[in-house]
């Protein structure tokens, strides 16, 4: 279900959100809806699970992401001996000083990429969650605060899962929202590959174009969007079905909701508008449910198309 | 929420007390001093409504109300038992049986109001339910089943509502919205109880008379009970009929004893003039005393038995007896009035008189046993009896010398209580009841009388014999005359069924009936066909021999009316007097069945019910004209339903202009949704309305930028209205704009020209 919306044309937001859409489509030929949903995501501050093939532009994206947001980039390659520490940090004993010093981890930064979160073990996965979720970062009883716009990219591989230790469904809830980028299409391919054969000129130092305060604004700007009693019932409703639905094993928990809630908003605000309607609902629960539901079946969308299909949206009365 | 789910049930367990109360009060209304009955509704009313609000304000403030439950209770009961103390006291007394079941409807309804908990509040529903089922049960009249209906259907709203969480849960996955599931699970359960009803309807016909004996009457005191019915049939007959000397209890009493009792002979005799007696009997020569005595015993006793009945009789003496009803009564008949009881069949006309030839007579007859009662059934209608539910009506024969039973049409068989001897009855040979091997059926003996009902579609089937008989009993101009009056009267009716009503119908019409008018000329037939004035019996004999010309055969028979004016109401059957000798025609049906017809004015016909199947036939048959012209404009408006839904739609549209624009908002997505859904495009249920509305205006082949440009702006504006905070009031203008070329721009004919793929 695609809504049917070009970047110039209806969304008449903040320009920062316009340019930084324009950045982002520079790098990533041909998904603009998927990097609206990703947009969407970084104003709800909540975090990306990519479920995706190789190859399709993931750590590009990441990369112009941190770049447009002026921010750091890390990148974590999650293999099965990735400890704890390499992904948080550690203190480690300075000779000079005769003190601890603390040495920062990946996550001390403003956009991080972990890929194949897959593949790393369990003790690993729950340090870089617990990160996700607090933004603070406990070391010897001593905390350490994270940036407060932190932003993660998590991947996974569909193909090959062999070795591997998915994600058990309480820690896939502390993603927002699940998306698939996929292969491009053709016209775009061809121009990727056009990009690819012509001399680019050196981009300039400062590729900023949403400042981290910036982003901080909007996204305290987005929390306070208000949502009608009506949205209010039928994310409700949605959610109660999900928990009585008899091929759905697993529904989607309050935290799910408040995501659910706070995406739309988000959603909202890119569309220009100050309030949020159901099709902003509508629109962003297949990435919201497909994280979080556990079906009997394996057709999760048609899953959730049923479930759309069979609660009453709110009506203009 | 939960507050409020407690106010509504509290309030339908209400309502359903009250309707309760109120059949009792249907059933009480009619028996009872109105006063004292208006006295006691408003009293109870005045008492129930503080407590009942009083209950609600202590719900709302969340306190509870038990400490005072037993007075609020008490005040509650009171007006009923108070109400028949001073009725007893002012000397309009209450049945003790009705203020039982009035203080057990107080009684519902104080469990009603009173009620914390949902066993009370069930308590109070079964309370009210058994006394609405049981007044219904015990009322005289029929419509009090609307009583039992509306508890019912109340009944199911309130426990669907109780449950109702758990159902839609369990129709989660179907639950569209548009009808609900309420009025859907109450109009199933209605239509439920409406074909079990009917199906059942006629194999229990009479359990109202099962139930006649169960409310005893308790007895004929005076002081206390008009209500009380001497009931037929009932456990306290006999102490009722100690005091009420008509009743149908069995009594030992002398009051009977004395008084004359008179055989139909002399009945006939009394009211329409005794026969001319053609002194035959000079011509004997001289005989031996011995046998002149048994020659007159002969000639007495036929005169007694009657066993010919003759045409040519004397005008009947005046009487200036004045005779009160219930003394005189000759039998008591406890049934339907309006019916003849017949008691003799004649089928040989001989000029004059009319005689019976046939021999029907059955010794033997079945034996059948239905549950306490022992029945003896004729053997050719004992198979009937049993397949159709015989009308069963009582009749007590007081004062006739006769053996033979008056019995009504189609009597298939007889029961008295306690006989179980098979010598009892016998059928004659003229096909009557009679008791065999007596001088007169003992006076005070009840009879059950078990008769078959006739459908008119039976009746519709007559057919009529290859012989026509008619014998040439009657000189020949008056045959003649009879024959074209036959004639100019059926005219344009095919069936025989039909020609002889309308025989039977210019007789009671164009022909007068006057007891008095016989003058004793020696044509009584041709008399009566000319002054067309003459008593029941000629109209009958006439009758008979028209229905002969017609191919049927008939038969004259005599007994007795039941005078529909004679009813007894308090006592509950008809008194049949002397005058009431009747003659009338019977028609074969089949060899087993005879069916009787009235041609004399002024007494009721015979009613033949007409089956469902007929009546819908009939009235198919009359209004089949405005049945095809209804069809066709139907059928018109079905096939140009888009052009005038359009308009219409387009009118409701225009009317709204002075609404507030949030109001039009939601009446042009209306319009919008009704042209889709007529057009076929109807929104799915989850899908939200922009989409459904951006989707369905861009896949149109010409113009679609246009339209969805005007759906975005509407939608934006709906959003706004709908679903954001703040509206700007100042816009106004251009909202309405925006509105009208939206509703404009998605007329019905441009959503058909699309693409006829389904919006998904």
């Amino acid at each position: 279900m695609t809504m049917v919306l070009k970047p110039g044309q209806a969304s008449t937001g903040n320009d920062c959100l316009q340019r930084l859409r324009t950045r982002l489509n520079g790098v990533l030929l041909g998904k603009t809806d998927e990097i609206e949903m990703v947009i969407a995501c970084l104003l709800a501050r909540g975090h990306l699970l990519l479920d995706d093939l190789p190859g399709t532009g993931k750590t590009s994206l990441a990369k112009a992401l941190a770049d447009g947001l002026g921010g750091q980039l890390s990148r974590i390659q999650c293999t099965p001996d990735l400890l704890p520490s390499d992904v948080t940090g550690f203190n480690l004993f300075n000779q000079k000083t005769r003190e601890f010093e603390f040495h920062p981890g990946p996550v001390f930064a403003d956009v991080l990429l972990a890929d194949e979160l897959n593949r790393t073990t369990p003790r690993t996965q729950s340090a870089l969650l617990e990160a996700m979720a607090e933004r603070q970062v406990t070391i010897d009883a001593v905390p350490h605060t994270l940036s407060p716009t932190f932003f993660v990219i998590a991947t996974q591989n569909p193909i090959d899962s062999h070795g591997a230790y998915p994600l058990p469904e309480a820690q896939l809830d502390r993603f927002t929202i699940k998306m698939k980028i996929g292969y491009p299409d053709r016209a775009s391919q061809l121009q990727i590959l056009e990009a690819a054969s012509t001399v680019r000129e050196p981009m300039s130092a400062s590729n900023t174009v949403f400042s981290l305060t910036d982003l901080a604004r909007e996204q305290q700007r987005v929390e306070s969007i208000p949502v009608h009693q009506r949205v209010r019932e039928y994310i409700v409703d949605l959610v109660e079905a999900t928990r009585s639905d008899p091929e759905i094993e697993l529904g989607v928990s309050p935290r799910g909701m408040l995501h659910w809630q706070r995406i739309a908003q988000a959603w909202a605000r890119i569309q220009g508008r100050d309030f949020v309607t159901p099709s902003d609902v509508v629109h962003v629960a297949r990435p919201v449910l497909s994280v979080r539901l556990l079906t009997t079946s394996n057709d999760v969308d048609g899953v959730i198309d049923r479930l759309l299909s069979t609660i009453p949206a709110p009506e203009y009365r | 929420m939960w507050s409020m789910q407690r106010e509504r049930k509290r309030i339908e367990a209400v309502v359903l007390a009250v309707l309760s109360i109120s059949a009792v009060l249907y059933l009480r209304y009619p028996l009872e001093a109105h006063w004292l009955l208006i006295g006691e509704v408003v009293a109870l009313f005045a008492c129930a409504l503080p407590v009942l609000v009083f209950t609600f304000r202590s719900q709302r403030a969340g306190r509870p109300v038990w400490s005072q439950d037993w007075w609020y209770a008490a005040a509650i009961l009171a007006p009923p038992v108070l109400s028949a103390i001073v009725g007893r006291i002012a000397g309009q007394s209450v049945a003790n049986e009705m203020v039982a079941l009035s203080v057990s409807g107080a009684a519902a309804l104080a469990l009603a109001i009173l009620a914390s908990s949902d066993r009370v509040r069930g308590m109070s529903l079964v309370s009210s339910g058994f006394l609405v089922l049981f007044t219904t049960s015990i009322s005289d009249h029929s419509q009090s089943v609307a009583f039992a209906v509306v508890w019912m259907v109340l009944c199911v709203w309130h426990l669907v509502a109780n449950h109702w969480e758990r159902l839609e849960l369990c129709a989660a996955d179907t639950v569209h919205r548009r009808v609900g599931i309420r009025p859907l699970t109450v109009c199933l359960a209605v239509t439920l109880c409406l074909i079990g009803g009917l199906s059942v309807k006629n194999r229990f016909g009479n359990s109202s008379r099962l139930l006649w004996g169960f409310m005893p009457t308790s007895g004929g005191s005076s002081w206390s009970d008009p209500s009380a019915r001497s009931g037929v049939g009932d456990g306290d007959a006999a102490i009722a009929a100690k005091d009420h000397a008509d009743s149908f209890g069995a009594v030992e009493s002398e009051l009977f004893l004395e008084s004359t009792q008179s055989t139909l002979f002399d009945m006939f005799s009394d009211t329409m003039g005794p026969p001319k007696r053609v002194k035959k009997w000079e011509r004997r020569q001289s005989i031996a005393s011995a046998d002149v005595q048994e020659s007159h015993q002969r000639l007495s006793k036929s005169e007694k038995g009657g066993r010919s009945f003759s045409t040519d009789r004397l005008p009947p003496k005046q009487h200036r007896k004045l005779s009160d009803a219930v003394g005189n009564a000759v039998v008591q008949w406890a049934g339907p009035s309006g019916i003849r009881l017949a008691m003799q069949r004649y089928d040989t006309f001989d000029g004059v008189d009319w005689t019976n030839t046939a021999d029907q007579h059955q010794d033997r007859l079945a034996r059948r046993q239905f549950g306490d009662a022992v029945w003896f059934l004729c053997p050719t209608r004992a198979s009937e009896a049993t397949e159709v539910a015989p009308e069963v009506g009582l009749l007590k024969v007081l004062r006739l010398d006769s053996t033979r039973i008056p019995t009504p049409m189609m009597t298939a068989g007889l029961h008295i209580k306690d006989v179980d001897r098979q010598d009892f009855f016998a059928v004659d040979k003229d096909g009557s009841w009679v008791m065999p091997g007596r001088d007169q059926i003992p006076p005070l003996t009840v009879f059950n009388v078990a008769s078959i009902p006739l459908m008119e579609d039976q009746l519709c089937r007559l057919t009529t014999t290859s012989t026509v008989e008619w014998s040439t009993v009657l000189s020949s101009d008056v045959q003649q005359q009879l024959s074209g009056l036959v004639r100019e009267w059926v005219r344009g009716h095919d069936t025989p069924y039909e020609q002889l009503g309308s025989v039977i119908a210019h007789l009671r019409s164009d022909f007068t009936f006057d007891r008095q008018a016989s003058s004793g000329s020696g044509d009584p037939i041709g008399e009566f066909l000319h002054k067309r004035r003459g008593g029941d019996h000629l109209f009958a004999t006439v009758a008979a021999l028209m229905a002969r010309e017609l191919g049927l055969q008939a038969r004259l028979v005599s007994g007795f009316y039941v005078r529909p004016s004679a009813i007894d109401l308090a006592a509950g059957h008809t008194n049949v007097l002397p005058t009431d000798v009747h003659t009338w025609v019977e028609i074969k049906l089949d060899p087993q069945r005879w069916f009787e017809v009235e041609p004399t004015p002024g007494y009721q016909p015979p009613r033949y019910r007409p089956s469902p199947w007929l009546s819908a036939q009939r009235f198919a048959g009359l209004y089949w004209p405005v049945a095809a012209g209804g069809l066709l404009v139907l059928g018109t408006l079905y096939m140009t339903r888009l052009i005038w839904l359009e308009w219409l739609l387009v009118a409701v549209w225009s009317l709204s202009r002075l609404w507030k624009p949030r109001r039009r908002l939601a009446l042009a997505m209306r319009i919008v949704e009704t042209r889709a859904w007529l057009v076929g495009h109807a929104r799915p249920v989850g899908r939200p309305q922009r989409d459904w509305l951006l989707e369905l205006s861009s896949l149109t082949q010409t113009t679609g930028d246009q339209r969805q440009r005007l759906a975005t702006q509407f939608c934006d504006l709906a959003d706004r209205h709908f679903f954001g905070q703040s509206i700007r009031s100042d816009r106004t203008a251009t909202e309405h704009h925006t509105m009208g070329e939206f509703v404009s721009a998605l007329r019905i004919r441009s959503l058909k020209t699309r693409s006829p793929e389904r919006i998904g």
